[in-house]
């Protein structure tokens, strides 16, 4: 299921950018249609920069062909049923023990710690500073904006392609297995039936975007929202406006994108 | 029930069921993935990594930043 969400990433995010249009927010319009057409037009030019191995192609060249069994199948860019916890991440992300059911049943070891100390006081720190002015100052939105363009320029890079190490094709003739490179477009796979289940938060946040999109189309007028259907953003918004609750919030706000970021970046290095 | 009370609970729910959920994850006997495990693996890809990135820089910005309450 995770494969079909991430197919849908780009329209997706083009549709969050017509309805902050539709909304009025033209700042947000812009950032999520221009991350929308940097997306296509990278993932086109990505599908131009493909290698494909040299050599006569057969049907055993396929994807799904035989030669799936190659060397390289194994390593860390094959985002399908392989397990988290075997990435070149490693423990990190998902725990070295994630391998699928056993006689005790799926295990996940312990992992270390996303936002360390440091980087927790690190944020409640800066966080402090800037809840200090409250809410929707300059400085705020400097450094909110300065956080996005950072995030993004971090996490845009693709992972690194595997060098070659299995034979060579010298001929017409295939003798081996062949090197298989990551492909930008193909949909990574579901793991198989047993393995940890990931549909419980899918069906969390599409429950939560359901609630969001009923209470959002019934509001009164842009950024009024209904008092029968309240946005999520109506309830919290008021609240937010408590200096603590403030600082607990940013400080939870930035933890969680360097989280993000860290992984992001585990990720594209592959 | 009011429809104000119950998209308030609907809220509430979610809100608890994700604690919930993130407390079970985090159990040797859990079958659900952690969520750092499920982010990891969409992240693998760039747009999804992209869109995670970009959900979340929303959220600051729509409460945080005068430009995003606009």
């Amino acid at each position: 299921m995770l494969g079909h969400v991430r197919d849908l990433s780009i329209p997706i995010v083009t549709i969050t950018g017509v309805v902050h249009l539709v909304r009025g927010a033209l700042v947000d319009a812009a950032v999520f249609l221009a991350v929308a057409a940097a997306l296509a037009v990278d993932g086109t030019a990505d599908r131009g920069r493909v290698p494909r191995p040299a050599g006569p192609t057969t049907a055993g060249h396929t994807p799904a062909g035989p030669l799936q069994a190659g060397p390289l199948q194994a390593g860390p860019l094959q985002a399908g049923p392989t397990p988290a916890g075997s990435t070149p991440g490693g423990p990190t992300a998902a725990g070295p023990t994630r391998a699928g059911p056993t006689a005790a049943g799926p295990e996940q070891g312990s992992e270390p710690l996303l936002v360390p100390p440091s980087a927790l006081a690190g944020s409640a720190l800066v966080a402090l500073l800037l809840a200090a002015g409250g809410r929707f100052n300059l400085a705020m939105t400097i450094v909110v904006a300065a956080l996005g363009v950072s995030w993004l320029v971090t996490a845009w890079p693709q992972p690194a392609r595997p060098q070659v190490t299995g034979p060579q094709v010298t001929g017409p003739q295939v003798t081996g297995p062949q090197p298989v490179w990551p492909q930008p477009t193909e949909p990574a796979r579901d793991p198989p039936a047993g393995h940890l289940a990931a549909w419980p938060w899918a069906a969390a946040a599409l429950g939560w975007c359901l609630v969001e999109l009923v209470s959002f189309l019934h509001e009164v007028g842009r950024d009024t929202s209904s008092v029968d259907h309240p946005t999520f953003s109506s309830l919290i918004g008021p609240v937010l406006d408590n200096r603590l609750v403030l600082w607990l919030a940013l400080t939870g706000w930035l933890a969680g994108g360097y989280a993000l970021v860290r992984i992001a970046r585990r990720a594209a290095r592959g | 029930m009011t429809s104000r009370a119950l998209t308030i609970a609907c809220f509430e729910a979610i809100g608890v069921g994700l604690v919930a959920l993130w407390l079970h994850s985090h159990l040797a006997s859990a079958r659900v993935e952690r969520l750092s495990a499920v982010l990891l693996r969409m992240a693998r890809r760039r747009a999804p990594r992209i869109v995670i990135l970009l959900a979340w820089w929303w959220v600051g910005w729509h409460f945080l930043a005068f430009a995003g309450s606009a």
